[in-house]
């Protein structure tokens, strides 16, 4: 091809009218070209990248990528699982606290009821220790007829 | 659809989506994450994949929104930042003129061509694809198609008659 028929198909091509075949012919015929027509040269360059950018590759694995993709949906459910204890947790600590306000403190439980006067905590601890101390201070004879049920059941037999 | 099929019919796109996203991000780091998202977002939907008619299509418009996307966080967060001047005066502004390598200026100069000039410039001159497979990606019809084709090649002409013309190589 003449040259001046190559950049009449060059305009073309600038004006966006070539086909797909006029493009690769186009193509070939500046890969082959090594005169010095500086418009020539430059379309020489550009084509000569769009076919280097056309080559490039991604290097991404299939195996390793699903691979990857599984770990992380397990990873996900492990944390939406801590995520939602701790959010319950939080949530009972915190109505735990507004059912028990800091105003009114709990000093002790008697059968489950709590007690939230001081003073009545004060008498209903020494009312518990004076009921331990009278019952540390009780004897042990009471336990003395123990000793009979470990004796043996023949001398209790009334012999003739 | 099972995982071989999956890789005949849907993985082996990789590389052209790859690098429709590497035009679109101008990175390609990102642009290999973008692949690799989207690559999961089609292995989750790989039961409903055989009810499209065109996969490269589908695949090629999600990498396109994803990396449009992700493009426009980047300006966002970038544009928030101090560093704007030293943005326009190495990224957006003049080619490198220090740069010896014609390829990467020719790059550079696609790069900063305007949406959607530079994904019609890529998907016909990268990756060789008919008017009529254009049409849907860009949303446009064939004639508006090749208007925006004529003007992204011209505006590629002029700047590399501009770098030749400083006689940089």
């Amino acid at each position: 091809m003449e040259r001046s028929d190559m950049k009449q198909l060059l305009e073309k091509y600038y004006e966006g009218q070539t086909s797909k075949q006029e493009d690769r012919q186009l193509r070939n015929l500046l890969k082959l070209y090594v005169g010095s027509d500086a418009e020539l040269l430059e379309a020489q360059s550009m084509f000569s990248l769009y076919d280097d950018e056309a080559k490039e590759t991604v290097n991404i694995d299939f195996d390793k990528l699903i691979e990857q993709h599984k770990s992380h949906k397990v990873r996900k459910v492990y944390f939406g699982l801590t995520t939602a204890v701790a959010a319950s947790l939080i949530a009972f600590a915190m109505l735990f606290m507004l059912s028990n306000p800091q105003d009114q403190i709990v000093y002790a439980y008697v059968n489950g009821k709590p007690i939230t006067d001081k003073q009545e905590a004060i008498a209903y601890s020494k009312q518990a220790m004076n009921t331990l101390s009278s019952n540390l201070n009780k004897g042990t004879s009471g336990l003395n007829y123990m000793e009979k049920l470990n004796k043996p059941a023949d001398l209790l037999i009334v012999r003739k | 659809m099972d995982s071989e099929e999956f890789k005949v019919k849907v993985f082996v796109l990789k590389d052209k989506l790859y690098r429709f996203s590497k035009r679109i991000l101008n990175d390609e780091t990102e642009a290999q994450d973008v692949v690799q998202d989207v690559l999961l977002k089609f292995w989750n939907m790989r039961d409903e994949l055989p009810h499209y008619n065109n996969l490269e299509a589908l695949a090629m418009t999600t990498v396109k929104n994803m990396s449009l996307d992700k493009a426009r966080r980047k300006n966002t967060r970038f544009n928030k930042s101090n560093d704007i001047k030293y943005h326009k005066d190495t990224v957006i502004g003049a080619y490198d003129l220090e740069t010896k390598d014609l390829s990467l200026q020719i790059k550079q100069i696609i790069n900063q061509l305007p949406e959607p000039q530079k994904t019609i410039i890529h998907l016909r001159d990268v990756e060789d694809y008919d008017f009529e497979e254009i049409a849907p990606l860009v949303a446009m019809s064939i004639e508006t198609i090749r208007v925006n084709l004529s003007r992204a090649r011209k505006k590629v002409r002029e700047e590399i008659k501009n770098i030749m013309s400083y006689g940089t190589v």
